[in-house]
């Protein structure tokens, strides 16, 4: 008999058992100045993932959402080249770089293969509402890509918010919303916009998130646009995996946030 | 495996959030996150009072075997305490090892001069002081540890963004232990465990500020041998209680 994803999740058992496709949507790599991360990198970040049964995840590098996002979509693409299926890369783009916004998206997925497109506001100090912006969803929705972006509640340049209406000006983008507002406020903001758009999925990855939220956002928004994420290499996955699969969810839900939603996607 | 819980809460906070109001409450979690025994501290001895704190904490606990009380104290200048030789006698009538401080909340300094009877008093038999993280400042737990090394210190929460910090100070200090409620650093568990000895680590969880299942699924899939889960899990915690000296 097949064990359940709590059984093994709690005996510390891989989720390769149950024969689900386990993608995490949200991955980082490599060093970061901002605090020490041991063993950031790509081989360190697969054997965990052998570990807990996790296929594939979805990166964009330290450096790509930092100081340099040309360099650092060039290490996410390495990445994904070196570990073939086990890592995809997005391809971030700073917005506080215009001029270099549509040449990097075409090199990115056009030249290095990355799969969609990472934003982060937050580090990178640019509204997403930003009329310097426009040339990301255009991009995005030319190619019919996702964009997972960084969010974060009462954050006036990524709010969960302001994707309400982005979401109804490119229906043919999927907006994936990086930790799901990231604080409480944050999360009552994403339900709500994520409940008025259907191209609007929550990610789930935040040192602040519990189990009570994950069966929250399943109650309003649905298991089926909830998608599991877990910051690895900035926090450990391990604490995210447990959160999500110790919900009290059914198992078919579980099975879809944990990487079949994410697995239709990247059709 | 044994699980022994160093950082839980018992009672609500001012600014209201996920609550164990009774024992029940806090019981039912323990026993969702297949946890055997806690280290309770109560919310009024951090948001309120210690004595009142303290005085709830055993009325509700009210002598449960899963539950090991820890209570908050004060600099005994003031007397609130009662004289601190009634107070230790208390500690140690009621079999409570393990005290708890909060300067921030309290407003004072933890310095020799504010606090230095209480601290000589207490390492002199080997208490176990859990401190929170957001309570002290590096300074203060580099000179609280190397000024009171018979002195067990737990600091708590301390978030995963502070490794170099805790590094140095583990480094410096082998009185010096942290829970992994948040300590959610990317194989942090099984880094610390190699440089500085699986001794250093408690599992906690925050209950019920944080839900504990994070530290519940780092530990269950660590790749530590199982002498070093058990240890982490419950065997250190066990251990420093049991070498107090009251």
């Amino acid at each position: 008999m097949t064990p359940t994803v709590k059984e093994l999740v709690q005996r510390g058992e891989s989720l390769a058992a149950l024969g689900w496709r386990i993608i995490d949507a949200h991955g980082h790599l490599g060093h970061l100045g901002m605090f020490y991360a041991p063993t950031p990198d790509a081989a360190d970040m697969v054997a965990m993932m052998d570990r807990l049964g996790v296929q594939t995840v979805c990166i964009s590098s330290h450096l790509s959402i930092g100081s340099d996002f040309i360099r650092g979509n060039d290490e996410t693409a390495q990445a994904a080249r070196r570990f073939p299926g086990r890592i995809k890369g997005y391809v971030t783009i700073n917005a506080r770089y215009p001029e270099q916004i549509e040449g990097e998206l075409r090199r990115g997925v056009d030249e290095l293969g990355l799969f969609g497109i990472k934003l982060h506001p937050g580090l990178h100090d640019f509204s997403v509402l930003d009329p310097a912006c426009e040339p990301i969803w255009r991009f995005a929705q030319e190619r019919g890509l996702l964009v997972l972006a960084h969010t974060w509640g009462g954050d006036a340049r990524c709010r969960p918010a302001a994707f309400g209406k982005l979401a109804e000006s490119y229906p043919g983008v999927r907006f994936l919303l990086g930790h799901s507002g990231g604080v409480h406020a944050g999360r009552e903001e994403a339900i709500q916009v994520a409940q008025a758009h259907p191209n609007i999925y929550l990610e789930l990855c935040s040192s602040w998130l519990s189990r009570a939220e994950v069966e929250w956002m399943a109650a309003e928004v649905g298991a089926e646009r909830m998608l599991f994420g877990t910051d690895m290499p900035f926090i450990d996955p391990r604490y995210t995996l447990g959160r999500v699969a110790l919900a009290n969810l059914s198992e078919e839900e579980l099975r879809l946030i944990l990487g079949e939603n994410m697995a239709r996607l990247l059709m | 495996m044994i699980t022994f819980d160093a950082n839980c809460f018992l009672g609500r906070w001012p600014a209201g959030g996920p609550t164990y109001a009774l024992v029940d409450d806090l019981l039912s979690a323990m026993d969702r996150l297949g946890i055997d025994r806690s280290l309770v501290r109560h919310t009024l001895g951090w948001q309120h009072y210690p004595q009142d704190g303290n005085a709830l904490l055993m009325e509700q606990l009210n002598g449960n075997e899963r539950l090991v009380p820890c209570w908050a104290a004060l600099p005994p200048i003031t007397g609130e305490l009662g004289p601190l030789d009634d107070w230790l006698a208390q500690l140690a009538d009621q079999n409570v090892r393990a005290v708890c401080l909060y300067p921030q909340a309290y407003g004072y300094p933890l310095t020799e001069w504010q606090c230095g009877p209480l601290l000589e008093a207490l390492a002199q038999r080997r208490y176990v002081l859990l401190l929170e993280t957001s309570e002290v400042n590096w300074e203060q737990v580099h000179w609280l540890c190397g000024r009171y090394p018979a002195l067990r210190v737990v600091l708590t929460a301390t978030g995963y963004r502070v490794l170099r910090q805790l590094y140095a100070l583990l480094d410096a200090h082998p009185n010096l232990y942290l829970d992994l409620s948040t300590l959610a650093n990317f194989r942090g568990l099984e880094e610390i465990a190699a440089r500085f000895g699986a001794e250093r680590l408690l599992f906690g969880t925050g209950l019920p500020r944080y839900d504990g299942v994070g530290p519940r699924t780092a530990l269950a899939y660590s790749p530590l041998d199982e002498a070093a889960r058990a240890a982490i899990a419950s065997g250190n915690l066990t251990r420093l209680l049991q070498e107090v000296t009251p």
